[in-house]
């Protein structure tokens, strides 16, 4: 061991350095509160604020890594420097702001949650990624017994995690069953396994690209052995949480500086706001110490015995869940309770204390309600829902018919109708104090029939007559066509 | 949340495929007379076929509905009393079939642009923003006599595709082709996408297919440079149009010096994939590079008025190209 002393009780902030980094994905929205692939215009403005010398580009640069778009066009990343924890408030609060403001002339909404309650289905989907790195001030980064150990104790807590910070319970514009819909339908949160430190010859690198098993070849000595950190025997990155840098046996690291090693929690829903967020870090970065400290005291930390379980449960239910510990069932939140008592030991040293909901286990979910969804017609929708989107419907009042060419034809009461239901949003959100949508608060569902002749808004006493999928459509005219021939 | 049962794709190919063929046999019985028994066979075994393929999976409807025309759909069954229409709704839903297994078995590329064109559930793919009435009618219609018709779908700020609105005006005044410009911001509802079927502008041009006797779809668009290229020409791998409007075309932009390519990034959106199912219906997407201007402009619009000139006369002549 070469740091004898104990942690706790030390001058911690003086023996080891924390840093953290945060990729922040965010929504591009129009203001009626809809997805839009307007990333590129957001993009394009900030390239001409910077050959305009309109930002601050020194001051930026120290603050943050970049603004990138994502394979998707409505969505955009921060990415920052890794930063201790009062410049990565500031790094998040400037970004943000700035993004938020760029759209703003472009008459665009920024929208920072995981998923769009009605346009994501399940995708597309965004998560905020945090990327520790605990090291001794002696050291230019993290050594692989650091890693494994964080890596580790924020492993064994991730069902805690994510009952604590789910909050993506509907898509598509349904209850999906979970309170983290983003957690069962992303690809790129595979489970990681216990990291250890591991012998093996550097020859021949295994790894998995696109589900495939593939080799890596290095043309190195054949008797040259290294000590990698595994956390996937196949060194895939894209697990919820993953040890990262060149002392692991992932190869996209493996010729990177060990300054950038560290680990990296990717099952973290987007939080609404940065409060959330920096409450969210607080509590990884207390994990972390924890683990140091064990470390330290060499503790050896456990494979809690029913992670797999209590991680779905967490997804399925949240703080409500009940977890498996020690063969006895427990609240979630008395799990979640006891976490935090340990946490806030570590993070007293450092001066931190939590703001939010988070501080007394409430997560922001519970704290600000899921989204309501007010139908204006459930027949309708459950119909939709069946794929019976093709109605007949009998007016239960006098309406206008709208053309296609606009203009307005008078519908008697009883009049019925035939022709393709579609649904119309109206969205109510809260903004954050950078403008950047947080969370929608309700969701009023309407609905129009578009006929033949045009279109009919429907109102919830019209009573459906028939429904039927476009199949059932088809089936109905040869029907009519058998009829006609004889 | 209801539980999606997704049938393998064979599975759903074999039925496919057999209810083509079916529909294949009962347009060519049609109008033989004194085979009423044969057509009413043919029909029943349709109706069985649908009914398999209704219960094959839950989102089987939805697949149908990303390729059957609306048409088809929200038309009253006495509507296909007359044969006439009833030929047409069932060479479209041919070509709708005809699509959905090139589509299945055709190139990667392909699938892929076909799982984007997919519906996944008519409450996130066909949904509308609030006070959609104010989109209605969101297009302006430049009314012509020659059987072609230009769209600007993108025509509206902000975001809009440059040039195109001009472009589409001029060559429609100039050649007597038919116009259809957008009205409504892509940012608000894309008319080019799955979603903007339901907008008056697409159900416009539907309309124009059935009255006007169009024959030719120009979609215009403009994209960033990327190459020397001034037009890449969209055709869904060749599914949306016959090659001989497009060889017209390619002989017109050589004859004038244009720089063009047959495109594989823009294969061509929602408006080329879809209103080409109706039957003699020819659809071309044209992304013009947004750097051209003055001369270079001038230019292409008199190439596209010069095609569009003897595209539309042969057609009129009832002659195909």
């Amino acid at each position: 061991m070469w740091l004898v002393i104990s942690i706790v009780g030390a001058n911690l902030a003086e023996k080891i350095a924390i840093k953290v980094g945060v990729e922040n994905e965010l929504f591009t929205l129009n203001d009626k509160g809809f997805i839009i692939p307007a990333s590129k215009i957001v993009v394009k403005e900030i390239i001409q604020d910077i050959l305009n010398k309109e930002v601050d580009i020194d001051l930026l640069k120290n603050l943050i890594y970049g603004i990138q778009w994502e394979p998707h066009p409505a969505q955009l990343e921060i990415v920052t420097q890794p930063l201790n924890y009062v410049l990565i408030e500031r790094a998040m609060r400037i970004s943000r702001q700035y993004i938020a403001d760029v759209a703003e002339r472009k008459k665009i909404k920024i929208y920072g949650g995981s998923v769009h309650p009605i346009q994501s289905n399940p995708f597309p989907i965004n998560g905020t990624h945090i990327s520790i790195s605990v090291f001794p001030r002696k050291r230019k980064g993290m050594t692989r017994k650091f890693l494994t150990y964080i890596h580790n104790n924020i492993r064994r807590h991730i069902p805690e995690l994510i009952a604590l910070t789910a909050n993506s319970p509907i898509i598509a514009g349904n209850p999906s069953g979970y309170v983290s819909a983003r957690l069962v339908y992303s690809r790129v949160l595979r489970p990681s396994n216990y990291a250890v430190i591991k012998r093996s010859k550097t020859t021949i690198i295994p790894r998995e690209k696109r589900a495939l098993l593939k080799y890596a070849f290095v043309f190195t000595d054949k008797k040259k052995y290294e000590h990698k950190v595994v956390a996937n025997e196949v060194g895939l990155r894209f697990l919820d949480v993953t040890p990262r840098g060149p002392f692991t046996n992932i190869i996209e690291d493996r010729w990177s500086s060990p300054k950038v090693s560290r680990v990296e929690a990717r099952f973290l829903d987007n939080p609404s706001n940065v409060d959330y967020l920096m409450d969210i870090i607080a509590i990884l970065i207390g994990l972390s110490l924890e683990a140091v400290d064990k470390l330290y005291r060499n503790e050896r930390i456990e494979e809690p015995s029913n992670l797999a379980e209590n991680r779905r449960r967490a997804i399925k239910d949240g703080i409500n869940a009940t977890f498996i510990t020690n063969g006895a069932t427990r609240p979630a939140r008395e799990c979640v309770m006891e976490m935090l008592q340990r946490v806030q030991t570590y993070l007293d040293m450092l001066g931190i204390k939590l703001r939010t909901s988070l501080a007394w286990g409430v997560p922001e979910i519970e704290y600000y309600g899921a989204p309501e969804i007010i139908s204006a017609h459930n027949g309708i929708m459950k119909n939709i829902f069946l794929g019976k989107i093709l109605m007949k419907v009998q007016l239960n009042g006098s309406r206008h018919l709208i053309t296609i060419e606009g203009e307005k034809r008078r519908l008697k009461e009883k009049t019925r109708i035939f022709g393709l239901a579609f649904p119309e949003y109206n969205f109510e959100w809260d903004e954050d104090e950078h403008n950047i949508v947080s969370r929608f608060r309700k969701i009023r569902i309407s609905y129009w029939l578009l006929t033949q002749h045009g279109y009919v808004k429907l109102m919830p006493d019209d009573r459906i007559l028939i429904a039927t999928s476009p199949i059932g459509k088809l089936v109905r005219l040869f029907n009519h066509l058998c009829k006609t021939m004889s | 949340m209801r539980k999606k049962i997704v049938p393998s794709n064979w599975m759903l190919m074999i039925h496919i495929l057999r209810l083509y063929k079916d529909v294949n046999q009962l347009i060519q019985l049609m109008g033989h007379d004194g085979k009423d028994g044969e057509v009413r066979a043919i029909l029943k075994k349709i109706i069985g076929r649908l009914k398999v393929l209704n219960i094959l999976g839950s989102n089987i409807p939805w697949y149908f509905l990303t390729f059957l025309p609306l048409d088809l759909l929200i038309s009253s069954n006495d509507r296909f009393d007359k044969p006439r229409v009833l030929k047409r709704a069932l060479l479209s839903l041919r070509n709708s079939l005809e699509k959905m297994i090139v589509g299945r078995i055709s190139y990667k590329f392909l699938r892929r642009k076909e799982a984007y064109m997919n519906f996944r559930n008519p409450v996130s793919s066909l949904c509308v923003p609030s006070s959609f009435d104010e989109f209605i009618p969101g297009y302006v219609y430049i009314p012509g006599r020659k059987p072609v018709l230009l769209t600007a779908s993108h025509a509206a700020p902000p975001a809009s595709d440059i040039n195109t609105e001009l472009l589409s005006r001029r060559v429609a005044m100039r050649s007597g082709a038919h116009a259809l410009i957008s009205r409504i911001p892509r940012l608000y509802i894309d008319p080019n996408r799955l979603v903007g079927r339901v907008l008056p502008f697409r159900r416009k041009l539907d309309e124009l297919i059935n009255t006007r006797k169009i024959r030719l779809i120009i979609d215009l668009h403009s994209m960033e440079k990327r190459n020397s290229n001034m037009v890449e020409i969209g055709i869904w791998f060749g599914l949306s149009t016959t090659s001989s409007y497009v060889e017209k075309l390619i002989e017109f932009f050589e004859r004038n010096n244009i720089s063009y390519e047959i495109s594989y990034r823009y294969l061509g959106g929602d408006i080329i994939f879809y209103h080409a199912n109706k039957p003699r219906i020819n659809a071309i997407q044209l992304e013009i590079s947004n750097d051209i201007k003055g001369r270079s402009l001038r230019l292409l619009s008199r190439t596209l008025i010069s095609y569009v000139n003897v595209v539309g006369d042969i057609n009129r002549r009832g002659k195909s190209c």
